[in-house]
């Protein structure tokens, strides 16, 4: 008899995790629970083939990433992250990317998939790997060293996201450092502003009462600031 | 000179009370700034704190940069989530280099935390948010 199984009308008692192995677990076989976040990374030999996939738990609630190594880049290879030597694409999209509403059924009716959810079952399936199996997670890196899924799978999932979730690449620099799993060694966006530049937009680029600039605004009268030289404020 | 500039604080921010002017908001605000007005992040909280400055209070956090903003980390950390994009970059910059950590619980950090990680939706200032996030998570871990 299973004790709690009036929290979970409508669900066969012979199912695992909602069928959702991706996102939950059940160690105690009670109910299912989220996972922490995970580093999923793909090594290639020099030919391209699939030679292991590693997993790292991040430890922390953050979105689960894919790292796929490129054997052909190098450390001038732009939008490459660095790991033990050997340099990785970044190909899944991070959860954060979603809008709240994207995670919003999963909260009220684990029937009901979120479109994060939706997305996700779509990556794994076309790695070939049955999700509703709960020992998907070996499966899923073999799978993906027979058929490793390829960025037009990737891009196919990418298509039916946010439009907004584009300006994700275009925060990536040239190279960047990849420690894998912890956050606070994770990349340095370019948001950062300078000093200088701050003082010269707010005491005299701007005029009181102006609305707040957008990202794409205040990256212009950087680039402007920077043609103008660099100038101080006057003021 | 002290005295000058005791009565010119008093004054911009009698004024800064008063106004509901966003211009003025913007002007008055740079000024306490540049006098660094002793009173004068209580004020300028206030407004920040008020409906009407939304999606202006980039200017207003730049003006903050000062002070000691230990006592208003929440209402930065909330700005920080709620953006628009300059105000996020602004109140960024406030939890940089104007928060006394020593005056912050781990448990106050623990709640940021988890809050930005639950609101990091939002596209134009996601990065922001995460890397406030990184830069959290080592404060608590200290």
């Amino acid at each position: 008899m299973d004790p709690l199984a009036e929290d979970f009308v409508g669900w066969t008692p012979y199912h695992y995790v909602h069928q959702n192995p991706i996102n939950l677990i059940d160690p105690t076989g009670m109910s299912a629970t989220t996972i922490d976040g995970e580093d999923i990374i793909v090594n290639k030999d020099s030919k391209g083939k699939v030679t292991g996939v590693e997993r790292i738990n991040t430890g922390e609630l953050t979105p689960n990433r894919l790292f796929v190594q490129d054997p052909s880049a190098t450390s001038e290879t732009p939008n490459r992250y660095e790991r033990n030597g050997k340099f990785y694409e970044q190909q899944m999209i991070p959860s954060s990317e979603y809008t709240e509403d994207d995670y919003k059924p999963m909260k009220g009716n684990l029937n009901n998939p979120s479109q994060f959810d939706r997305d996700r079952y779509d990556y794994v399936a076309k790695s070939g790997v049955d999700y509703t199996d709960s020992s998907w997670l070996s499966r899923f890196g073999e799978s993906m060293m027979d058929d490793p899924v390829t960025s037009e799978d990737i891009q196919s999932v990418i298509s039916r996201r946010k439009l907004g979730a584009a300006k994700f690449t275009s925060t990536l620099g040239a190279k960047k450092e990849f420690q894998g799993g912890k956050q606070k060694d994770r990349d340095k966006t370019i948001f950062n502003y300078p000093q200088e530049f701050r003082r010269w937009f707010h005491r005299q680029y701007k005029q009181s009462g102006d609305k707040d600039a957008t990202k794409d605004e205040l990256q212009d009268i950087f680039q402007e600031w920077q043609n103008m030289g660099s100038p101080k404020s006057r003021k | 000179m002290e005295k000058r500039i005791f009565i010119n604080c008093t004054k911009l921010i009698h004024e800064l009370k008063h106004t509901n002017e966003i211009q003025q908001i913007h002007s008055l605000a740079l000024d306490i700034s540049d006098e660094k007005c002793e009173n004068g992040l209580i004020e300028i909280m206030n407004k920040i704190t008020d409906n009407l400055t939304f999606n202006y209070r980039g200017t207003l956090f730049y003006a903050c940069s000062v002070y000691d903003c230990s006592d208003y980390f929440s209402i930065i950390i909330s700005n920080i989530i709620l953006g628009p994009y300059e105000t996020a970059i602004e109140a960024y910059n406030l939890v940089l280099g104007n928060i006394d950590y020593r005056k912050i619980s781990k448990d106050t950090l623990r709640d940021s935390i988890q809050k930005m990680s639950i609101f990091n939706s939002e596209l134009d200032h996601v990065e922001i948010i995460e890397e406030t996030v990184n830069f959290l998570k080592i404060k608590r871990d200290e």
